[in-house]
């Protein structure tokens, strides 16, 4: 356990010293920023009627959140690995008195904890509306619980894609073919006519989730699906560098 | 090599067997999922009482929604039916279907069942069926949109599964068209019909039974040829003021003394035919009225095109007296119809004086703002229920909406309507530059001065 506690750090340290990460901070908050305002000064708008709320829609309802959150755990997670292959320090790390498993769970979340700095400023845009209008709590705590299990899972999945190259373009290109190909299947519940693949495409269906999540409503169903595929991911990482270590 | 095999062969079985655990934790998780509400006003949770009425359900009914996903209101249903789906009642059963792409099965259930089932709610139990539309899932009230389609399905639901408790008494002993005549001024036909509705049809004799039946979920006249009596007319009165559902069908220039009964309602039947020229083609009857002009009012839905054929009808007016009751006009004829007092002339023609001027009203519904009193449809023509008419243009269309409307104010269950909450936000100027400043400038610019101040403190 110590072990992890060192390398959390020092991959928390590595991430919050690079300036890169502050160019990332300032893109994400800049975008995140100007979508929730466009938002607000939409609803503002006695012409325009709708029946989702600012957070609904700021969690999940727009193109920037999901372009974002896809290409924010594409850039983060792409080192991890992948890093460590091209300057030579993988094979030092897997000889290492470390236990595999605290690596990639180190490796895990300290990007995700990243990630999560990366929205908790966005609480001041809640913050400032609820100074002007009053907001129902409840769909703002499932929201960010939405966006944070997503998170969790594009971060597996970029851990995932970093284990398997040592060139990191590959490994961000990689994680984001595959987030991608999990948001795409949202839309094939539209091109199926049989009810039980369009139950099945309903249940991974990542827009209908966030619109739930953004609605207050907390589904166990949706919940197991994001923590099992990230898990998934993750002990997907493991035997792969398993496999390399051999 | 071979090392470098078995540890391939082992990285795919463990790819395996981490897929199918995956694949069987979700699978039994979507048998046992647990949903909950966190909105403040419970937003999307089925009411307690909804909830054990349908896990109480013990018949097989089967909900097959054909709307297509861009629906205004289709994922709000959706929603409201996953809800239900979550029961786990395995009673019921859900199915999605979009009209537009799976055309052959929706053509297929519409060739079984008669009916146009494009954005509808069928809700299904053995031979009993109900259909649900858009205007019962929402409701317009005071510049509010109010969703209440929790409400209609769970009493549709119950409606189809509990055929025996719905009964239609026909009042006779007045001369009243008989359901069980099967003769082309009979009315067998509305008997099959309101079974089709899931309406048991029974006859009760008024003057020898002397009293009204109480379990009676709707009560009918039709075409009542003989006086009623007076204590006869304090019953019916009785009946609709202690909550009773009325329909009332009564032919022109027969005085059957329930226009006085009529007058205590606000309403005015008056002792002429309407007649409209210019509805009809000249080898038919000016009195032949196709009326295709409807009013907005609840009962009345749907009809937009459609026409109905009242064989003889008899026009009602509104006395406005008291506050007690609300008349609504249902069908009215053109401006050129007017109603006819001279009945015994061959040609028909307006006189100024005696005659009424058009439009007309040839049917009204009555209603009062206090919930406990029920309400009356009163349609100045039974001809056009009968056996030879019931089939003919939009006769059975109108008397769906009625009678829906009728049915719809005796449900088992009343939900409260949720309000549609339409989010506006009202801020001003200066509200608007504060969120502008504090969200698109001041957190990125913060993240770019704490970037600097890192890069910098490393540099040196």
């Amino acid at each position: 356990m110590r072990a992890f506690w060192v390398l959390f750090k020092k991959e928390l340290m590595s991430l919050f010293l690079m300036p890169v990460a502050y160019v990332l901070g300032f893109v994400f908050l800049l975008v995140q920023g100007y979508t929730f305002w466009i938002l607000v000064a939409a609803l503002n708008n006695p012409g325009v009627q709708v029946e989702q709320s600012v957070m609904q829609l700021f969690f999940g309802g727009t193109f920037f959140f999901w372009i974002l959150v896809i290409l924010l755990a594409s850039v983060i997670t792409m080192r991890l690995f992948a890093e460590e292959k091209k300057s030579g320090t993988f094979d030092l790390l897997m000889s290492a008195p470390v236990r595999l498993i605290e690596l990639v769970l180190a490796k895990y979340l300290a990007p995700l904890f990243f990630y999560g700095m990366l929205w908790l400023p966005t609480l001041c845009f809640v913050l400032v509306l609820d100074h002007s209008v009053s907001l129902d709590w409840g769909p703002v705590v499932t929201g960010y619980l939405g966006v944070f299990l997503l998170g969790a899972l594009f971060h597996a999945v970029g851990l995932f894609a970093s284990s398997l190259t040592q060139n990191q373009i590959i490994s961000a290109v990689l994680c984001f073919g595959l987030c991608l190909l999990l948001f795409s299947l949202s839309f094939l519940e539209f091109f199926v006519i049989k009810p039980e693949w369009s139950a099945f495409f309903n249940s991974v269906n990542m827009m209908g989730h966030m619109d739930d999540f953004g609605k207050g409503i907390l589904d166990s169903q949706i919940i197991t699906y994001y923590l099992s595929l990230t898990a998934l991911f993750l002990f997907f990482s493991l035997k792969v560098l398993k496999f390399q270590s051999q | 090599m071979i090392k470098q095999w078995n540890a391939s062969f082992l990285l795919l079985v463990s790819f395996i067997i981490g897929t199918t655990l995956f694949l069987l934790i979700n699978t039994v998780s979507s048998h046992f999922s647990i949903r909950s509400d966190f909105t403040q006003s419970k937003q999307y949770q089925l009411p307690e009482s909804a909830v054990t009425a349908l896990s109480q359900l013990k018949e097989p009914v089967t909900l097959t929604l054909f709307y297509h996903p861009t629906h205004p209101y289709y994922k709000k249903i959706r929603d409201l039916l996953k809800e239900i789906d979550l029961l786990k009642n395995e009673n019921l059963k859900i199915h999605l279907i979009d009209p537009d792409r799976d055309r052959a099965k929706t053509e297929l259930f519409e060739k079984k069942h008669q009916l146009a089932a494009r954005n509808k709610l069928i809700i299904q139990s053995g031979p009993c069926l109900q259909q649900l539309s858009d205007s019962d899932f929402v409701e317009e009230k005071e510049k509010a949109t109010f969703f209440k389609a929790s409400s209609s399905i769970l009493n549709a639901i119950l409606s189809v599964t509990q055929l025996e408790g719905r009964k239609v008494y026909f009042v006779t002993g007045h001369g009243e068209k008989e359901i069980d005549d099967i003769s082309e001024r009979g009315i067998a036909a509305l008997k099959i019909y309101f079974k089709k509705n899931n309406l048991m049809s029974e006859k009760w004799l008024l003057p020898s039974k002397k009293e009204l039946p109480n379990d009676a979920t709707l009560l009918a006249i039709v075409g009542p040829t003989k006086k009623f009596e007076e204590d006869e007319i304090l019953l019916l009165k009785e009946y609709v003021a202690s909550g009773g559902e009325l329909f009332l069908f009564l032919d022109p220039l027969v005085n059957t003394g329930l226009e006085s009964l009529l007058s205590e309602w606000d309403v005015y039947a008056a002792n002429q035919v309407v007649v409209d020229p210019s509805t009809g083609s000249p080898q038919i009857s000016a009195a032949n009225l196709f009326v295709s002009n409807y009013t907005e009012h609840p009962a009345i839905q749907q009809m937009k095109g459609v026409v109905t054929l009242f064989v003889v009808a008899r026009p009602f007016f509104d006395k406005e007296e008291s506050d007690v009751w609300t008349v609504s006009p249902l069908a009215i004829t053109t401006p050129n119809g007017w109603g006819e007092a001279s009945v015994t002339s061959q040609v028909y023609q307006f006189d100024r004086g005696q005659d009424t001027k058009g439009p007309v009203v040839v049917a009204v519904a009555v209603e009062s703002q206090d919930p406990v009193k029920g309400h009356v449809v009163i349609v100045g023509d039974s001809e056009f229920v009968t056996n030879s008419q019931l089939g003919n243009v939009g006769n059975q269309d109108f008397l769906t909406s009625n009678l829906r409307w009728l049915l719809a104010q005796q449900n088992w269950i009343t939900l409260p309507p949720k309000r549609i909450q339409e989010v506006q936000l009202h801020l001003n100027k200066k509200e608007m530059t504060q969120i502008f400043w504090s969200s698109v400038v001041f957190l990125p610019f913060m993240s770019l001065c704490l970037g600097t101040f890192v890069w910098s403190r490393r540099r040196v």
